[in-house]
């Protein structure tokens, strides 16, 4: 009896343990009191209207998306590229090839931020900012776009694409026509990936954006001076962000063409 | 006018001219010639590796030839991608496009060459009719079973009127019941279309039933190439023999147009002195128990049966001579009433024209 009740509330425990400070993000984002603390005051939207008028806010949102924007774009190309090339060779190359092009997950995201930090700021002598956390992003995200596409290519069939030259049609249209249609939904799932991926993505983003914030950074420099509840007002918006991103493209990768 | 289609129709539709494939130190496939005319049902025929798919893709284009040259209706096409050449193939796995219907498929060539909704509809309709599709236009592709596929895979390519339609293996991933039927309707679609039909098999019945044009292949040759029946009747080499069909193979030696088989038999048999090899099909030789015998002695072999396996349609006779030779013999009708059974001592022997002397192997 009692071993049959353990199981349940030790998932039970872990759940309020993982999710419970998620829900009082939220809770508290809506809340009208000054404080972050019990007992609540009234429901309101106070945090996010304040959010919105906060310069300081917008600044850091319209970098995370010119950030985030190019770094889907940039590695969606790039990763699919990789990885429909790989398949394509139908070798015993292809795997150790992707597992290479998957290296920069396995480091820690500090190492690659230092080093993107030495290469501009010592080697190339180029300004931090944008382009500099571009890289970096690039350098993590585009394995997962490259693993999502490959598991695609998995089940690709490849006489399709010489029935298609068979038929008249050239490399161009063979593409355009038999592939993409095929791939799509792989690939605009992991271009969602990589967005909501460089959206959250921290400690590259503090070393290599030089002035300025990011959204994540712009929480965290908020953290450090004042416990203000809009922090928790930006956390709400973020995790809608990337839950709903990452949802749509569970949905569309698990397309099977 | 006239003289020019003459002319037109003794030059073949297909030529390949000491064509042959190099993949770095491997050779795929060594140098050929091969003509087919307009109109034949050309099967290559050979065990798997022996180059008859490169063969095909080298026609097809996607292959390019490390030597030779490839000429379709008078026209070099050697160096042509395979979009340009007026060939289309139905792929061993159909290679259908699954993000399509059936009619989408089958219009796929017609569209990318970009001609009219009304006249694309009409051939894709003619064309599904042609393979008896016409129900299943607006399907996905992954509703159909095997056999509708290839149906499919048939008419996408029929539909862009090809001057050669290629097939690879295109019958290999149905069951029996099927590929009888899609034997029976590939005959019908090539005579209906009046076309140039090439086709890789590795099944010999597929390829007697189908062709007739046969080319036997063997690593990376052709071993043979004529009608089927003559191919089965007149082997001429030891692998096409056994290859094509069951068979006993004879070895003796000829000194001064005499040959003397290891099995006993002597015959006259004009030659070059030396080693010989005659093939002898099971169902030419004839058989009867050894008591029977005339008193003069016979042209064939006297032995025991080893061995009667009744097929159903036939038996399978195992002979062993003396010396340890054994011998086939397929018997259309056995007749239980004629004292054939394991142990019995019989005589065999055939016409002389049963024997075909094949090249060393």
């Amino acid at each position: 009896m009692t071993r049959r009740l353990v199981w349940p509330l030790v998932m039970t425990a872990l759940s309020a343990f993982l999710l419970g400070p998620l829900i009082l993000v939220v809770v508290f984002s809506f809340n009208s009191n000054e404080l972050i603390s019990f007992p609540m005051g009234g429901l309101s939207l106070r945090w996010y209207h304040q959010l919105i008028g906060d310069d300081a806010f917008q600044a850091a949102l319209l970098n995370s998306l010119a950030i985030a924007l190019p770094t889907a774009f940039i590695s969606t190309v790039t990763g699919a590229l990789a990885a429909y090339t790989f398949a394509e060779w139908r070798t015993r190359f292809g795997l150790p090839a992707l597992s290479v092009l998957g290296l920069p997950v396995l480091l820690p995201p500090l190492v690659i931020a230092i080093a993107l930090v030495v290469l501009f700021a010592r080697w190339l002598d180029l300004p931090l900012g944008r382009p500099a956390v571009i890289c970096g992003h690039v350098l993590v995200t585009q394995p997962f776009v490259a693993a999502v596409v490959a598991a695609r290519m998995a089940s690709f069939d490849f006489t399709v694409l010489e029935a298609a030259r068979d038929l008249g049609a050239s490399r161009f249209q063979t593409f355009v026509k038999v592939t993409l249609p095929q791939i799509r939904a792989a690939i605009i799932g992991a271009a969602l990936i990589a967005f909501a991926l460089s959206l959250d993505e921290f400690i590259i983003a503090v070393f290599t954006i030089g002035g300025g914030n990011t959204l994540s950074t712009f929480v965290w420099g908020k953290i450090k001076t004042t416990l203000d509840p809009s922090i928790n007002a930006i956390a709400t918006i973020m995790l809608a962000m990337t839950v709903s991103l990452t949802l749509i493209a569970l949905r569309l990768t698990r397309y099977r063409g | 006018m006239s003289e020019a289609i003459r002319a037109g129709e003794a030059e073949p539709l297909l030529r390949l001219s000491a064509v042959s494939k190099r993949y770095g130190a491997a050779t795929a496939l060594h140098p050929i010639d091969l003509a087919v005319t307009k109109g034949s049902f050309t099967a290559i025929l050979g065990p798997s590796g022996c180059g008859k798919s490169t063969l095909l893709r080298l026609i097809a284009g996607f292959t390019e030839p490390s030597t030779g040259s490839i000429e379709i209706a008078g026209r070099d096409v050697t160096r042509l991608v395979p979009e340009k050449r007026p060939t289309n193939m139905v792929f061993q796995g159909y290679g259908l496009f699954p993000h399509m219907t059936v009619a989408e498929n089958v219009g796929f060539g017609l569209t990318i060459a970009r001609r009219s909704r009304s006249e694309i509809g009409e051939r894709v309709a003619e064309t599904l009719a042609l393979v008896r599709l016409e129900e299943l236009a607006g399907r996905p592709i992954q509703a159909l079973s095997g056999g509708q596929q290839q149906r499919v895979a048939l008419a996408r390519a029929l539909i862009m009127r090809p001057l050669i339609l290629l097939l690879d293996e295109p019958l290999a991933a149905l069951d029996l019941k099927l590929r009888q039927a899609m034997q029976t309707e590939l005959r019908r679609i090539h005579k209906e279309t009046n076309g140039t039909f090439v086709f890789v098999t590795h099944d010999q019945g597929e390829a007697f039933s189908l062709a007739d044009n046969l080319v036997v292949m063997n690593e990376g040759r052709i071993e043979q190439i004529g009608r089927p029946q003559d191919v089965y009747i007149r082997p001429k080499t030891l692998f096409v023999s056994q290859f094509v069909g069951d068979t006993n193979i004879l070895e003796g030696t000829r000194r001064s147009g005499v040959v003397e088989l290891a099995a006993g038999p002597r015959f006259a048999s004009a030659g070059p002195d030396g080693k010989v090899t005659f093939v002898l099909r099971p169902e030419t030789v004839r058989i009867r128990p050894a008591q029977d015998l005339p008193s003069s002695p016979i042209a064939g072999i006297t032995g025991t049966i080893e061995e009667l396996h009744l097929l159903g349609d036939g038996a399978r006779i195992t002979v062993t001579a003396p010396e340890g030779h054994q011998l086939i013999v397929r018997l259309p009708n056995p007749r239980f009433g004629d004292g054939l059974a394991p142990g019995i001592r019989v005589a065999v022997d055939w016409a002389d024209d049963a024997l075909t002397e094949v090249g060393a192997p």
